[in-house]
């Protein structure tokens, strides 16, 4: 059944930053390894994961709720591996995170659902660690590790 | 059969009539009464008792004025205070219930439909014999049942620009129980202009929010404030973005919860004493959207929120936004907010009436009707022969699905109102998908008044 999608992001120590084969066309420079997930509650799904010098990290976790994880195969909880460095050397951001779920995870071909005009579109709130992230530098931010990104859609039902 | 639906549907009439004529009755006696009371109890010392409530009021409201944080002093915050409750819905019917219970002095109720059967699963002051009834008026009707003190203010009217600042002037607390953008922009902007505080809610399918806004209701400008809705808002969502209760689903529980907790918040701020926006009370416990997920884990999140938004239209001072400009109507929420206005994307040799496509079922000539449903509403109930395939998958760009693409027969299209099948004709199309012929106009609402009647309607 269909949950918040949540993304806890464990960022890699900034020590991880060097890089290996290229596979991923998103991130040429990480490969996705086949890991198994041994830790994180259940129901979360696991997009991504990538390995670096035969060392990986976890991302915590992403959620999406308010019927937002219809865009991300109704799946609410997504927990993510993220690098430590965009492909420009540049530390990973909430920005970056926002990008990176539009390409890669959501298979929804209606991506102004999520993303508008380059801004995560009106009327989804972004909270980093259970705070607006207006309070944390919005797409400035840069994840640390075991963040949790949440991604809510306003409702207006009553 | 038909004398016996006549005089079923006269019968019916007539219980609408009696229940009005009932509701009217009560209220005028709930007045005479008030005026008994208010005769015999100015000032707030009553004449004939030294005690500030009467006997039935501390029986009645003995298990929560024990409570410390209500007491006496809360309770008789509670009688002086005038809540509004816009909406008498799936949220304002639990929060109205509960802040009757309690003993609000003045509860206004703003609602301009009527009750329909559809609303009986969570709209729980209503009832089955009120069906046709005015919300409101219903509404008033269990109340006044459940607690005969307050006074219950009737608005049978949707909320306007023009005359919101005239209805929400006179109370001290607004509960948004509105159902789409548009309202939510205009309640927040009037309370702002007018400085209420108010309590916001909003659910759909198994999840709830909840935001206490404009608290402390200080001027616009002052950035001590409580944010406003277009705080932490700025744009409206896309239409094609937002989904109604009617459309998406709602739980009767959740929407119940949050329309609870409302009245939770209503009465913590009453008796807590900051409604005069005197400042502290509202910068405390900081501003926080508390958000609910019967499949969530947790089930309930407090979220950190920011304070008024620099700039704010509303609550900035500087925005622009002033009583006048509200009441003249410059300003068009339903605009701001965007018109859903029909799918017409399809040519009408890409559209069959269902009678038509019954025509062609009739003749047994091959064909595919691919039922564009999602799976929950496609299980419910189906035409004979059909196949799903969910509008979201179409949308995830899976197409028909293993087996069904490769097929030579003829492919319609149909969803619940026709505007679904419209874009995935289209899409089909776009995709080089040739044997798509198109869609049943009207989807199937329209198949059940053309050629089914037996269809369930849900």
């Amino acid at each position: 059944m269909a949950r918040d999608v949540f993304c806890d992001i464990n960022a890699a120590p900034e020590a991880m930053q060097s890089l290996s084969g290229a596979t991923s066309s998103f991130f040429p420079q990480y490969s996705p390894t086949n890991l198994n997930n041994s830790s994180g509650p259940d129901n979360i799904t696991q997009i991504a994961r990538y390995g670096i010098r035969g060392e990986h990290f976890d991302s915590g976790g992403v959620h999406a709720s308010g019927g937002l994880e219809m865009l991300f195969s109704d799946e609410r909880k997504h927990k993510l591996s993220v690098p430590p460095r965009d492909n420009q050397g540049k530390a990973v951001t909430v920005g970056w995170l926002v990008d990176y779920l539009c390409e890669e995870v959501m298979k929804d071909s209606r991506k102004e659902m999520f993303v508008l005009d380059g801004h995560v579109r009106p009327g989804i709130l972004v909270l980093i660690n259970d705070a607006d992230w207006e309070l944390e530098g919005e797409s400035s931010y840069a994840l640390q590790p075991n963040d949790n990104i949440l991604f809510v859609s306003t409702l207006h039902g009553g | 059969m038909e004398a016996a639906t006549t005089s079923a549907s006269a019968l019916r009439a007539q219980i609408v009539a009696t229940e009005q004529e009932l509701s009217k009755l009560k209220e005028q006696l709930a007045k005479i009464e008030e005026k008994e009371t208010s005769v015999n109890e100015i000032p707030v010392e009553p004449v004939t008792s030294k005690w500030p409530l009467s006997q039935e009021e501390y029986t009645r409201y003995g298990r929560q004025m024990i409570v410390p944080s209500i007491g006496i002093q809360g309770q008789l915050r509670l009688k002086n205070a005038k809540v509004l409750i816009i909406g008498a819905g799936g949220l304002g019917c639990p929060a109205a219930a509960y802040l009757a219970g309690a003993g609000v002095g003045t509860l206004g109720i703003v609602d301009g439909d009527t009750v329909e059967l559809s609303n009986l699963h969570r709209q729980i002051l209503h009832t089955t014999a009120r069906v046709g009834m005015k919300k409101v008026d219903s509404a008033i009707s269990y109340l006044s049942s459940l607690n005969p003190n307050p006074t219950y203010t009737p608005h049978p009217t949707h909320l306007t620009p023009s005359n919101a600042p005239s209805i929400l002037a006179p109370y001290d607390v607004v509960l948004d129980c509105t159902d789409n953008p548009a309202s939510r922009y205009l309640i927040s902007d009037t309370c702002v202009l007018l400085r209420k505080p108010l309590v916001s809610a909003s659910a759909l399918r198994t999840e709830g929010q909840l935001i206490v806004l404009n608290h402390p209701a200080l001027p616009a400008g002052n950035e001590l404030g409580g944010p406003c809705y277009r705080c932490v808002f700025p744009k409206p969502p896309p239409v094609e973005s937002v989904v109604s209760c009617g459309d998406g689903g709602v739980l009767g529980p959740v929407v119940g919860v949050m329309g609870v907790l409302q009245a939770a918040e209503a009465v913590r701020l009453i008796c807590g004493g900051g409604l005069g926006g005197s400042g502290v009370e509202g910068r405390k416990e900081g501003n926080r959207l508390l958000i609910f997920g019967q499949n969530g884990e947790p089930q309930f999140r407090s979220l950190k929120m920011r304070g008024r938004r620099k700039g704010c239209f509303a609550c900035s001072g500087e925005g622009g936004l002033g009583l006048e400009s509200l009441s003249s109507g410059s300003l068009d929420y339903v605009l701001f907010c965007g018109l859903s206005a029909p799918v017409n994307i399809l040519h009408d040799d890409e559209r069959i009436l269902p009678r038509d496509y019954d025509e062609v079922k009739k003749k047994g000539g091959e064909h595919l009707l691919v039922d564009v449903r999602e799976k929950v509403q496609f299980d419910i109930c189906s035409i004979e022969g059909s196949i799903n395939v969910p509008f979201s998958r179409i949308q995830r760009g899976e197409g028909l699905g293993d087996g069904l693409g490769e097929d030579e027969r003829p492919v319609y299209v149909v969803c619940r109102l026709g505007n679904d099948s419209q874009v995935v004709v289209r899409k089909l199309k776009d995709a080089g998908l040739e044997r798509v012929v198109g869609d049943i106009r009207g989807g199937l609402r329209a198949w059940r008044k053309e050629v089914d009647a037996s269809w369930p309607e849900y």
